[in-house]
């Protein structure tokens, strides 16, 4: 990965909003009312390439310094994203106390020049980085040098950390320019617009600067060349006036166009230079920028803040309704609101108790019902979750690598209850509840570490519904099924390792069934979902198969998952080989789902992450050795079948 | 004979080739953190042997060239041979015969197939292709600075030579023989004060690039005139802006080494390029060539050429693949590259696919009710 050029503009940027003081709007504050957070919750705005509500913007944006969705404050007031931005944005001197930016490694706080706390992984304000903040800057700028693979966790922390204080720093200082006045001195016609005493806010001053120059346009008046040289003048003062607390509103995008051919939404900072020089798209109407400007004034007094952000909020939705892109908002507040991943994952945590009292007291007829409900339950509200984010996106279930998480997990707790609806042993029941609650851990660790919008823009290769329905989702059920197969081989080698059930044939006989047709079933997906990859690959780069990491990943799951049948057609193996193998299968694919993207080459790489190496090895050793205990198991029974031999002879 | 086919059969065969298929696939996507995509795949899939480095262990394998023949044998020995006389299982006959279908479809593609690029600026055209990483040298009659009769060596009369070997190449219709040392497989060439190389340069090797379309090949080359024996020196590198002109008899002759050329029944102009991106990003939403087909006998076509969209015609497959230049600025001019496909095989792999699925859901639905009746008969006991 080449240095980014984009972390190079961020760091002047940053340099010169660290000039700048904070603005203080309120020294103190109440907690915002609840119809405040909603106002601001369903705003929409333009980030990452599509219309949001502020509520997602705030929710990724704190989750990315703060490594997690709330803040307490020193008070015991605990922040969720909505309130933290607005306290960012309205309160920015005591947001710049509160301890948020997450930073794994202290050697990156002491590398700064910066007191470090005791902990080795801790929070810091903003207060508290600042006199190190010049540090950081020309440490990043070194770092961003070095090739991201060859980064250490300290070069990459320090980047990390920039980019975070970078982020910050544009929050704070958002709302400068609604504390800034303007007027023009003089007698020009344009300073004649502005007759008061005392300077005026940004909207009023760009509206009265464009009608000057809209009348003086063709020169009605026949001004001489030293007049309009003198007007000229004053614009120019006037340009350089506004530039700077303009430039320095840029974080969000929150202003629709109101031409509808235009595409992009604009900031602050964009209104001003569109208004002016009409090269950002066509300027919206500056009541919006009035109404937004309005609003640091009134900060204290609550009522008056609740009307202007409500004007603000109803020019805007009315803007983005009349443009088509407001429809999905409300209903991607409601899918975060609704909290479905996370009740989800904490039910599945229940149901695994559930499963748990179920082993003690396996006659309970209440328990017997009561195990496939509790799984059932979050199941549902995952489901659900799904579902919303597919009508959200007008996409099918998969397409990022965070979705693949809650599909696959969903597949494979499906499944696991299919099986269980047909052979009632128990076990498959337990494996649901299990998958569901590691599949949502992992869905919470990697949303918390990659920090940034699971529903983000997709690249052009990705922008087929036709074959995000087909292919990637197909392939995923594969996924699914391969990782279940392996869940279940573990019950069926540790059973037999702990002598469980010992005499009891049948149960291993149905252990081994079901690792066999989960098998058989996801063959048939990763068959046809690894070669529709191809006949798309075909589409898109012009071969069907090019050996690229994640197309071999796919393959080595249908090679594996044939061998693991031929072998058992061919009686090399039995149940235990069975189960060995499909361990096996579930490391192959956790090598296609997650390690092929470490190795960072390919053309996949929409898929890349980073950071997750030690836990697949882990993972790996981790099956290695229960591949290993069931080599065990096979000794002991040789063993035994020898001793019995020999003890039948003698 | 009996016991060679039994072996050909067997699902022992079978086991231990699908083993070594996933551990060769296994090994050349580790590979590719380290080398080339294009030298993993001649390394360890377009091969028939190969010695693995195993933590500094060498480790003869066989490649999957050869495997996919044997896995073939095996396939038609084992499940089209011997076992339709098992007719209770036809969803494993059909899914074996969609993989037979697919493993030819893979061999007529390795075969017969070419691919390349064609790289257009808006308003330009072109009915040529070019290899990403085949050589050859073309020799060509220049008449009043145009292009007459011309000469190819293809690459493989060359590449194979050592930076010591030298090679002659000649053709009775060409006045002159073609001499070639120092061929380096990559190179850039350095300017030299002393008498080392030729016409003031030399052609260091350097090491192979990762991307395997970037690597520059070279070589010095020696014009002997057939009549005077005179002899004329020059320098070819595959990425030079400029054909070697040489004069022999009289006549101009341009020489140039470059990656391989094809041409297309048809003749390709780019009207417009776009690029679209997310609205406040960076990132491509999408890429898009407006471009006229021309053929003679036929009426003009516009055709639009997009990621997922590709033109079909001909046998010939043009798919968006790029663009650029990469540091463009806004209103920059930007050419647009086409990938150009000519696959005989083209649609076999989603034929075949499709007889996959049929097999494997019948075989599978088969195992499925099976299933469902063991475990009803088993709760039911």
């Amino acid at each position: 990965m080449s240095p980014s050029p984009f972390i190079r503009k961020s760091l002047a940027l940053l340099l010169a909003l660290c000039l700048f003081p904070s603005l203080s709007f309120g020294a103190e504050r109440e907690p915002w009312s609840k119809e405040i957070v909603n106002l601001f919750a369903t705003l929409p705005v333009q980030d990452g390439g599509r219309v949001k509500p502020l509520d997602t913007y705030a929710q990724f944006t704190m989750l990315q310094i703060n490594g997690k969705r709330s803040f307490t404050t020193e008070d015991g007031e605990r922040l969720t994203p909505v309130p933290w931005l607005l306290d960012a944005l309205f309160y920015p001197e005591i947001a710049s106390t509160y301890q948020h930016f997450i930073v794994d490694n202290y050697d990156v706080i002491s590398a700064m020049g910066v007191e470090i706390h005791d902990k080795r992984r801790s929070r810091y304000s903003y207060d508290e980085l600042k006199p190190g903040v010049d540090k950081l800057m020309s440490l990043a700028r070194e770092y961003n040098e070095i090739d991201a693979k060859k980064r250490d966790l300290v070069q990459q922390g320090v980047l990390d950390l920039t980019n975070n204080v970078f982020l910050f720093t544009q929050l704070i200082h958002f709302m400068d320019f609604a504390e800034a006045r303007f007027t023009v001195d003089g007698d020009t016609a344009l300073a004649q617009a502005f007759p008061e005493e005392e300077g005026l806010p940004m909207s009023v001053t760009l509206e009265r600067a464009m009608k000057v120059l809209g009348t003086l346009r063709g020169n009605p008046d026949n001004l001489d060349d030293a007049a309009i040289n003198a007007v000229v003048a004053d614009f120019s003062k006037l340009l350089e006036d506004l530039e700077a607390p303009a430039m320095r509103a840029q974080a969000i995008a929150l202003f629709p166009p109101s031409d509808p051919e235009a595409k992009e939404w604009q900031t602050p900072a964009d209104v001003m230079a569109s208004a002016i020089a009409e090269v950002h798209g066509a300027p919206v109407s500056l009541s919006m920028l009035g109404a937004l400007e309005k609003l640091p004034a009134l900060v204290d007094d609550r009522a008056a803040f609740t009307e202007a952000a409500a004007q603000l909020e109803n020019e805007t939705v009315a803007l983005a309704t009349e443009r088509g892109e407001y429809k999905k908002v409300p209903l991607e507040v409601h899918y975060y609101k609704g909290k479905y991943i996370f009740y989800s994952q904490w039910l599945y945590v229940l149901s695994f108790l559930v499963v748990a009292i179920s082993w003690l007291i396996p006659r309970s007829k209440w328990i017997h019902y009561a195990t496939p409900a509790a799984v059932m339950l979050p199941t549902i509200l995952l489901i659900i979750g799904i579902t919303l984010r597919c009508i959200i996106r007008d996409r099918p279930p998969i397409s990022t690598l965070y979705e693949t998480i809650l599909f696959i997990t969903a597949t494979a707790v499906l499944v696991s209850l299919f099986i269980e609806y047909v052979n009632r042993q128990r076990v498959a029941v337990a494996m649901a509840s299990f998958l569901g609650m590691a599949g949502m851990f992992i869905a919470y660790r990697y949303e918390v570490k990659e920090g940034v919008d699971t529903m983000p823009s997709l690249v052009a290769v990705l922008d087929t519904n036709f074959w995000l329905a087909t292919h990637v989702t197909i392939i995923n059920i594969g996924y699914a099924a391969g990782m279940l197969a392996g869940a279940i081989a573990h019950v069926y080698i540790f059973s037999r390792l702990l002598n469980f059930k010992k005499d009891n044939k049948e149960y291993y006989r149905s252990l081994n069934r079901m690792v066999y047709g989960v098998l058989c079933f996801g063959l048939v997906f990763s068959t046809v979902g690894t070669i529709l990859g191809g006949i798309w690959a075909n589409d898109s780069w012009g071969r069907f198969w090019g050996w690229d990491p994640k197309e071999n990943g796919a393959l080595m799951i249908v090679l594996w998952s044939l061998v693991i049948l031929h072998a058992k057609m061919g009686r090399y193996i039995k149940e235990l080989g069975i189960s060995q193998g499909s361990i096996i299968l579930a490391m192959i694919v956790a090598f296609s789902w997650w390690g092929v993207n470490q190795l960072g080459v390919g053309l996949h790489s929409y898929g890349f992450t980073s950071g997750i190496m030690n836990a697949l090895v882990v993972y790996w050793a981790f099956e290695l050795l229960v591949v290993g205990l069931g080599a065990l198991v096979w000794l002991r029974d040789r063993n035994d079948a020898v001793a019995s031999k020999s003890a039948t002879a003698s | 004979m009996k016991k060679l086919f039994n072996f050909l059969a067997s699902y022992g065969f079978a086991v231990v080739l699908l083993i070594l298929l996933t551990i060769l696939t296994l090994f050349g996507t580790l590979e590719q953190a380290e080398s080339s995509l294009y030298d993993v795949q001649n390394k360890y899939f377009n091969s028939f042997f190969l010695t693995h480095d195993l933590f500094g262990i060498p480790i003869p394998l066989p490649g999957v060239y050869l495997l996919s023949v044997l896995l073939f044998i095996n396939l038609t020995c084992g499940a089209l041979i011997r076992v339709p006389k098992e007719w209770k299982r036809p969803g494993m006959l059909i899914a074996h015969f969609g993989i037979l279908y697919m493993l030819v479809a893979g061999f007529v593609t390795y075969h017969f197939s070419t691919s390349g690029q064609m790289t257009l600026f808006p308003q330009e055209r072109s009915n040529k292709y070019q290899s990403y990483y085949e050589w050859e040298i073309e020799i060509a009659e220049l008449e009043d600075g145009l292009y007459g009769r011309h000469w190819v060596i293809p690459g493989e009369q060359f590449i194979d030579m050592d930076v010591e070997d030298t090679r002659e190449f000649f053709h009775p219709d060409l006045p002159f023989d073609l001499m070639l040392e120092n061929y380096v497989p990559n190179t850039m060439p350095q300017p030299t004060p002393g008498d080392e190389g030729v016409e003031g340069f030399t052609l260091p090797a350097k090491p192979l690039e990762m991307e395997a379309a970037q690597n520059a090949a070279g070589a010095y080359a020696m014009v002997l005139d057939k009549k005077n024996q005179e002899v004329q020196s020059g320098l070819l590198w595959g990425f030079s802006v400029a054909p070697w002109i040489v004069t022999v008899e009289g006549k101009d002759y341009a020489i140039e080494l470059r990656h391989r050329n094809w041409e297309l029944p048809f003749t390709i102009t780019l009207d417009e390029f776009i690029r679209d991106l997310h609205a406040r990003t960076t990132m491509a939403s999408n890429f898009e060539s407006v471009v006229t087909k021309a053929e003679p006998g036929e009426a003009d076509r516009k055709i639009n050429i997009r990621m997922n969209e590709p033109l079909r015609h001909k046998g010939y497959t043009l798919f968006q693949s790029g663009w650029g230049p990469q540091n463009a600025g806004p209103g920059d001019r930007l050419f647009s590259t086409f990938s150009v496909v000519k696959n005989p095989a083209d649609q076999w792999p989603l034929y075949s696919c499709i007889v996959i699925a049929v097999g494997l859901l019948i075989h599978f639905l088969q195992k499925l009710v099976s299933y469902l009746r063991a475990e009803n008969r088993r709760r039911a006991s």
